[in-house]
């Protein structure tokens, strides 16, 4: 079977940010969440020999250009463009050079810097199919993407606004104690069914807050990360889907609902043995999605499923998105993609930023990513588990 | 009044099926040449947003904006501007083509029952949707 990850260390996750705006290019996020990941670690600089980079607002560079940029030398090197799902990927492939040999220490990073203005031009050029066949209709970007994905979901599953204000209110509850998310002011159901339409049904609290910030973390040997001394976390199952489902004309499910039973199966768990899921929340829709996918329900239960399930870190529930997500937290262009992962190794390693859900051994991280035209492409996940120390 | 057009998209040479957005390669047979033709313009509404907010001024001073996705009866999934009364789901649509002010062509859908010259009033000022 493919599905062994063993051997394999994830550690010292690190946050560079939130900022709403930044005069910063997206390198600065990113060498600065390499030395914070080198120095979390205590790992040398020269011992880096691997480095995934995922980023939107890097170009014209790429993961190839920043290594001049820091001086790194490195014998393994991947740019990831798959936005919410790169960090999923990243430890996947980043996990098997581990296992191979390929590299000992990698560092997986995503960082975007949030330049006034500049948020227009990378929503009108984010893919050709978008820049012909969305952008022209009404230039909002994923807002229309997105809204229509609601409605048709709302539509099929009975789903209303509430239940997706339920998302949104827990995320902010969570993200109300880390001290790095952008909104951290309470939020009511009242407060959020009378926000300020975007793109209806979608309003303002089902938006996340573009902002500048990165997230990483290292890959490295057990081995390895024992003698380092610090906690990490190890890939029990882990997987992805690129454009998967393509003849479902509106896209109310991902790729994970392809995968998710060979993923439990891999980790010998299942999703009632999980204690938190973070998962893509770019919309409340998606993350409602990711509930029925990844198996904590059935297709189209997710709106019974968050009326009677406490989401918040430690209503004895199912904690989702522990840190408030991108909701809550900001979205920091791909870094939104990492967050998840980043606050799973958090969580299972005790290095929280804000709740620690209590005993969290074990627990899973989705992506999603890549609005190509009207839907996202990638999604992937990743059942992670505390070491033994 | 914008001149309507008929709807065409590009559709492979070797197997016939129809693509949307415009693409080199076909999705179905990975043909290399396409040909653009008028095609049936017939389909379903599948979901609708009125837009409140818009990164370009030409939208921005005519919102909300209403905006529709179709599944047309030849196969894809289009996004196009919607004119009319604010649509139901599952609605049958027919979709035209017309020139934006930037000149660029894009899909208009609407009641499959309307007239369609409706959709040539759709960038003159307060012909918009609401």
């Amino acid at each position: 079977m493919s599905q062994d990850y063993s051997g394999v260390a994830l550690l010292a996750p690190t946050t560079v940010g939130y900022q709403r705006y930044s005069d910063h290019g997206a390198a600065w996020f990113i060498g600065r969440c390499v030395a914070d990941l080198l120095a979390g670690a205590g790992v040398a600089k020269d011992e880096l020999d691997g480095l995934a980079v995922s980023s939107m607002t890097l170009a014209p560079d790429s993961a190839v250009s920043l290594t001049e940029h820091f001086g790194l030398t490195t014998r393994w090197l991947e740019h990831v463009p798959m936005g919410g799902a790169a960090a999923v990927v990243s430890l996947r492939r980043a996990a098997r050079a581990i296992q191979a040999g390929d590299a000992r220490v990698i560092a997986c990073v995503a960082g975007d810097t949030n330049r006034k203005g500049g948020f227009r031009d990378a929503i009108e050029n984010f893919s050709v199919f978008s820049r012909q066949a969305v952008y022209p209709y009404g230039a909002a970007g994923p807002n229309v993407v997105f809204a229509l994905i609601t409605r048709a979901y709302m539509a099929e599953f009975g789903a209303t606004r509430e239940d997706f204000g339920r998302i949104c209110i827990a995320q902010r509850e969570n993200a109300s104690h880390n001290p790095v998310a952008l909104l951290r002011d309470p939020l009511d159901m009242q407060t959020y069914l009378d926000a300020r339409p975007i793109a209806e049904p979608v309003h303002l609290f089902d938006c996340v807050l573009p902002c500048a910030g990165a997230e990483g973390f290292l890959v490295t040997s057990v081995e390895r990360a024992r003698s380092l001394d610090v906690p990490f976390v190890e890939i029990l199952a882990v997987d992805e889907r690129h454009n998967a489902f393509p003849e479902d004309p509106v896209q109310l499910r991902g790729g994970w609902a392809m995968f998710r039973d060979e993923l439990y199966a891999a980790a010998g768990l299942g999703p009632g043995d999980m204690n938190f899921v973070q998962a893509y929340d770019d919309y409340p829709v998606i993350a409602l999605q990711q509930l029925e996918d990844l198996g904590f329900c059935d297709k189209g239960a997710g709106p019974e499923f968050v009326r009677h399930t406490e989401l918040t870190c430690t209503g004895g529930g199912l904690p989702l998105n522990t840190c408030g997500g991108q909701l809550s937290a900001g979205q920091a262009g791909f870094a939104g993609g990492h967050l998840g992962t980043v606050e799973a190794i958090r969580q299972l390693t005790g290095q929280v930023l804000g709740q620690q859900v209590p005993d969290a051994s074990v627990g899973i991280v989705s992506g999603y990513g890549m609005v190509n035209y009207d839907r996202c492409l990638c999604s992937a996940a990743a059942i992670l588990r505390r070491a033994d120390s | 009044m914008t001149k309507i057009g008929n709807l065409q998209l590009l559709v492979c040479d070797d197997c016939g099926k129809v693509q949307y957005p415009d693409r080199e390669i076909c999705a179905d047979c990975l043909g290399g040449t396409l040909t653009r033709k008028t095609i049936d313009n017939g389909g379903e509404l599948l979901s609708w947003t009125r837009l409140h907010a818009s990164l370009e001024p030409m939208f921005q001073q005519a919102l909300p904006w209403l905006i529709a996705s179709v599944r047309l009866s030849s196969g894809p999934v289009v996004v196009a501007h919607w004119v009319g009364a604010e649509p139901t789901m599952g609605q049958a649509v027919q979709v035209v083509m017309v020139d934006d002010p930037q000149d660029r062509k894009v899909l208009v859908a609407l009641d499959a029952d309307a007239d369609e010259k409706a959709a040539g009033q759709l960038f003159v000022a307060d012909g918009g949707s609401a």
